[in-house]
C-alpha cells in the first residue's frame, strides 16, 4: 500500500506543478491578448509618431534596423572566432583562455553591457544617445552567445567532411568556410535567432545607449527606441497602459509567428533529406 | 630502372603512447596497383593516411621517418595542401559533400584556381566517365549528391578525387561498404586508372587483392611481414604469419 | 626530431597568415572582456580610493547626495529576491520537466513545448508589465501597501526564469532517461518510481546547469524587477516591503549620476562582474576536477 502511496503522491505533485504552470502561463498570455488586442488599431501603425497616436511603427522599424546592424557586425566576427576555436587552435592554453573569456562574457548581466556602453560610447567617446552607441553595445552583448553556439555547431559536423575536403588539397580556411559552415547552418542560425531575440528584448542597456526618442532613426548618430523600450516608456514613464497592452500583444503575436515559422522550417528541412 | 613513385623509409607512427607503425620501409612502383592486407588494427589505414599527411589533422599523432614522393620528402619539401593535390584519397564510407554532383566534382579544381565553366564541364565529364558514372548521371548533374545510391556515391567520390588530377590514388577499403555489383564496377575503374595513376589500396578482401593488384604488402602489428608480387605472395608465401593469414582468409 | 614538427616549421609562415583573420576575431572576445573590466575599474577607481572597498560593499546606507555609497542593502535585495524566485521556480520547474518527460501524453508534451518556447522568447519588459498590471494589484489587495514589494518581484522573477529552467531540465531528463528508464522499468519499478528515483539522479548534472542558468538570469535581470520591486534603498525589512537590486540601482541612477555617484555605480557593476567571473572560475575548476 505504501509503495503505491509514494508513487501516487509523486505523480500528483508533478502533475499539479505542470498543470499550475501551464494554467498560469496561458493566463498570462490570455491576459495580455485580451487587454491588448482591442487596443490595436491602424492609428498605432502610422508612420509619423505624435503625441496623439503613440504610433509604434517607428519603434518597430528601429528594432528591425538594430537587429540587422547587430547581426551584420557580430555574425562574421563570431563565425571567424568560432572557426578559430574549432579548427585552428593548436595551443591548449590560448584555446582555454579564449573559451573562458567567451564564457565570462556570455554570462554577464546585460546591465553591465549597458553601463559600459553608456560610459564608454555615449559619454567618453561622445557618441551621445545614438544608434551606433546602441548597436556597438548590443554587438558586444551578443558576440559571446553567437561564438558559443556557432562553435558547438561546427564541432558537431562530422569529421568525414573535414577529411574529404582536406584530402582534395583544401586549406583549413576553405574547408571551414565552404564545407563546414554550410553543414552547420542550422545550429548557426538558431544561435543567431537567439541573439536577435536578446536584442529585441533588451531595455535598460538600450535606454542609455540608443536612447528613447520616439522618432525613427535617421542616421548612425540619431536616437530612437526599440519596441521593448517603447513598451517601457508607455507604461512606466507615460502611464499609457492601453498602448502598452497593445504593444505587448503585438510582440506576443510576433513571437508566436516566428516560433511557428521556425518549427515549420525545421519540419521542412527534415523532409527534404529524402 | 624501377620508378619508385612513393618510397617509405623507416616510418614510425605513434598515437599518444601507442605505436601503430613500427619502422616500416617499402616502395610503391609508378602506375601499379598495390594491395595492403592484414587484420584489423595492423596499421594499414594509418599507413595510407600518413602518405597524404591526413595524420597532420590528428592532435596527438607523432611521425618519425621519411616518405618520398618522386624523391622529395613529403614532410619537409612539399606543402601539405600541395601534397594532397598530387595524392588523392577515397574513403571507406562514401562522403560526398552536401551539394550537387557537379559542384562536388568542381570543388577540387575550383579551389586550385580553375574557374572557367568550359574547363569545369570538361573535367566533370572526363572524371565521371573514368569513374563509370557518366551514363547514369549525365542528365542529373545538378541533383544533390546525397540522393545517389551508396555505390554511385562512392564512384562520385572517385571522380571527385580524380578531378584534381592526382598522381597517386589512395583507396581505404573503398569497396567494403558496397554491394558486389558496385564493387565490381569500381574494380574495373581501378584497373583502367592504373595507366595514369599509382594506386595503393587497403583491402579486406583477398579475392579483390588477387584480382586487381600487381603487388601485395602484408602487415601485422604495425610491421611489414612480407611483400611480393601478388601472384607469388598468394601461391607461395614465405613467412609463417603470411601463410596463416591467407589460410584463415581464404579457407 | 619528429618529422611532423619539421614539416610544421617550414609551413608555419603561410599557415600563420591563413589563420590570422580567424585568430584576430577570437582575440576580439578576449579584448572585449579586458576592455569592459579595465574600463569599469578606471571609472570606479575614484570612489574606491575615497571610501575604500569594504565601506562600499558593507555600508548599509546609500545616499548619493550625502556622499554615502553603501551597496549592502542592494546586495541583500538581490540575494533575497533571487533566492525566493529560485525557491518558487526551481522545484516547480523540475517537477514540470519530469512530468513532461515521461508522465504526460504526446499531444500534451507538444503543447508544453510550444508554450515554453513562446514564453522564453517574450522580452522581460512584457513580464515586468504583466507584473505591474496584474501581480501588483493582487498583492496590494491581499496585503495592503502599494503592491510593489520583495514578494512581487520574486513572483515575477520566478515566472521569468521558469521557462528556461524547465526547458533545459527537460532536455537533461529526457537524455538521461534514454539509458536508465527502461532498465529501471525492467527491474519492476513503475513509471513514477523509475522516473524519480533513477532518472532524476542520473540527470543531476543537467538539472544543476539548468538551475544555475536560471539563477544567473535572475541575478542579471534589471527591467522587470525595477518595475515591481518598489526600489526602496533601505535595508530589506520584510517580504511585503520594497527592495532594490544592484542591477536596478545602476539602471535607475546612471542616467543622472555624476562624479563620485557615477563612480560608485561603476564600482557596483564591477562587483557584479567579479562575482560572475568567480562563479565561472569555480565551475571551471569543478568541471576539470570531475575529469
Amino acid at each position: 500500500m505504501k509503495r503505491y502511496a509514494v508513487s501516487a503522491l509523486l505523480y500528483l505533485a508533478a502533475a499539479f506543478a505542470a498543470a499550475a504552470t501551464l494554467i498560469s502561463f496561458l493566463a498570462i498570455i490570455a491576459d495580455i491578448m485580451i487587454k491588448g488586442l482591442p487596443e490595436i488599431s491602424l492609428k498605432l501603425f502610422s508612420p509619423v509618431y505624435d503625441g496623439e497616436n503613440f504610433s509604434m511603427l517607428p519603434a518597430c522599424i528601429n528594432t528591425v534596423f538594430m537587429v540587422a546592424f547587430v547581426m551584420a557586425l557580430s555574425l562574421p566576427a563570431a563565425l571567424f572566432a568560432a572557426i578559430y576555436l574549432s579548427e585552428y587552435s593548436e595551443s591548449e592554453t590560448i584555446c582555454r583562455l579564449i573559451k573562458s573569456a567567451v564564457q565570462t562574457l556570455a554570462s554577464l548581466p546585460s546591465i553591465i553591457y549597458g553601463i559600459f556602453g553608456y560610459l564608454c560610447f555615449t559619454v567618453r567617446m561622445k557618441m551621445g544617445f545614438s544608434f551606433i552607441s546602441g548597436a556597438l553595445t548590443m554587438s558586444l552583448m551578443v558576440l559571446p552567445i553567437m561564438i558559443v553556439s556557432t562553435q558547438s555547431a561546427l564541432a558537431s559536423v562530422s569529421n568525414q567532411i573535414r577529411e574529404g575536403g582536406c584530402a582534395l588539397g583544401a586549406t583549413k580556411a576553405i574547408v571551414a568556410l565552404k564545407l563546414l559552415v554550410p553543414a552547420a547552418k542550422r545550429g548557426i542560425i538558431s544561435g543567431a535567432i537567439l541573439s536577435a531575440g536578446k536584442v529585441v528584448g533588451e531595455t535598460a542597456a538600450l535606454i542609455y545607449t540608443l536612447g528613447s526618442s520616439a522618432e525613427m532613426i535617421s542616421g548612425l548618430f540619431s536616437s530612437g527606441r526599440t519596441i521593448a523600450v517603447h513598451i517601457y516608456a508607455m507604461c512606466c514613464e507615460g502611464l499609457y497602459v492601453d498602448r502598452a497592452y497593445a504593444a505587448s500583444a503585438v510582440i506576443i503575436i510576433i513571437v508566436v509567428v516566428i516560433n511557428a515559422l521556425a518549427n515549420f522550417a525545421a519540419l521542412k528541412s527534415r523532409e527534404e533529406r529524402w | 630502372m624501377v620508378n619508385e613513385k612513393i618510397c617509405i623509409q623507416n616510418l614510425s607512427v605513434r598515437y599518444g603512447d601507442v605505436n601503430i607503425l613500427k619502422d616500416i620501409s617499402t616502395f610503391f612502383k609508378e602506375n601499379s596497383i598495390t594491395a595492403l592486407i592484414g587484420s584489423s588494427g595492423c596499421g594499414k589505414s594509418t599507413l595510407l593516411r600518413t602518405i597524404n599527411r591526413l595524420t597532420d589533422l590528428d592532435g596527438n599523432c607523432a611521425v618519425e621517418g621519411k616518405i618520398l614522393l618522386d624523391k622529395k620528402d613529403i614532410f619537409r619539401d612539399i606543402g601539405a595542401n600541395e601534397l594532397r593535390k598530387r595524392v588523392g584519397m577515397v574513403f571507406q564510407k562514401p562522403n560526398p559533400f552536401d551539394m550537387s554532383i557537379y559542384d562536388n566534382i568542381a570543388f577540387g579544381p575550383r579551389i586550385h584556381g580553375i574557374k572557367s565553366k568550359i574547363d569545369l564541364d570538361e573535367i566533370a565529364e572526363n572524371t565521371l566517365r573514368s569513374a563509370a558514372l557518366w551514363d547514369e548521371v549525365k542528365d542529373y548533374l545538378k541533383k544533390n549528391a546525397l540522393k545517389l545510391s551508396g555505390g554511385q556515391q562512392q564512384r562520385l567520390c572517385i571522380a571527385r578525387a580524380l578531378a584534381v588530377k592526382p598522381e597517386v590514388l589512395l583507396m581505404d577499403e573503398a569497396t567494403s561498404a558496397l554491394d558486389p555489383t558496385s564493387a565490381a564496377k569500381i574494380e574495373e575503374v581501378m584497373l583502367e586508372l592504373k595507366q595514369r595513376c599509382t594506386i595503393i589500396a587497403v583491402t579486406h578482401s583477398m579475392a579483390q587483392a588477387i584480382r586487381i593488384s600487381d603487388k601485395t604488402v602484408f602487415l601485422a602489428n604495425g610491421m611489414i611481414i612480407e611483400e611480393a608480387d601478388t601472384a607469388k605472395l598468394f601461391t607461395s608465401p614465405q613467412e609463417a604469419k603470411t601463410k596463416q593469414f591467407i589460410k584463415s582468409a581464404l579457407g | 626530431m619528429l618529422a611532423r614538427d619539421n614539416g610544421r616549421k617550414s609551413m608555419k609562415i603561410s599557415d600563420y597568415f591563413e589563420s590570422l583573420p580567424f585568430l584576430m576575431s577570437a582575440a576580439l572576445a578576449v579584448a572585449a572582456v579586458s576592455a569592459i573590466c579595465f574600463f569599469l575599474i578606471a571609472e570606479g577607481m575614484p570612489v574606491i580610493k575615497k571610501i575604500g572597498i569594504s565601506k562600499l560593499v558593507f555600508s548599509k546606507s546609500w545616499r548619493p547626495s550625502e556622499g554615502k555609497f553603501g551597496i549592502f542593502s542592494m546586495i541583500l535585495g538581490t540575494v533575497y529576491v533571487t533566492s525566493m524566485a529560485a525557491l518558487i521556480a526551481v522545484p516547480t520547474a523540475v517537477l514540470t520537466a519530469a512530468f513532461m518527460s515521461k508522465l504526460c501524453p504526446t499531444w500534451l508534451y507538444k503543447v508544453f513545448k510550444t508554450v515554453l518556447s513562446i514564453l522564453s522568447a517574450i522580452p522581460s519588459v512584457v513580464y515586468g508589465f504583466f507584473g505591474l498590471m496584474t501581480v501588483v494589484p493582487i498583492v496590494r489587495n491581499t496585503f495592503g501597501g502599494d503592491g510593489t514589494s520583495m514578494l512581487t518581484a520574486s513572483v515575477v522573477l520566478a515566472l521569468m526564469i521558469f521557462p528556461t529552467v524547465t526547458a533545459m531540465a527537460e532536455a537533461a531528463i529526457s537524455s538521461a532517461a534514454k539509458e536508465n528508464y527502461h532498465s529501471a522499468l525492467a527491474l519492476g519499478a513503475d513509471k513514477v518510481r523509475s522516473l524519480f528515483f533513477v532518472v532524476l539522479p542520473a540527470a543531476k548534472n543537467g538539472i544543476t546547469s539548468a538551475v544555475a542558468l536560471g539563477i544567473a538570469r535572475a541575478v542579471g535581470e534589471t527591467t522587470a524587477v525595477m518595475m515591481v520591486s518598489g526600489n526602496q534603498t533601505a535595508m530589506p525589512q520584510s517580504l511585503l516591503k520594497g527592495i532594490r537590486t544592484i542591477t536596478a540601482n545602476i539602471a535607475l541612477e546612471i542616467g543622472y549620476a555624476a562624479d563620485d555617484h557615477r563612480a560608485a555605480l561603476a564600482a557596483s557593476a564591477l562587483l557584479l562582474f567579479a562575482v560572475v567571473l568567480s562563479i565561472n572560475i569555480i565551475i571551471g575548476i569543478l568541471g576539470r576536477k570531475k575529469q
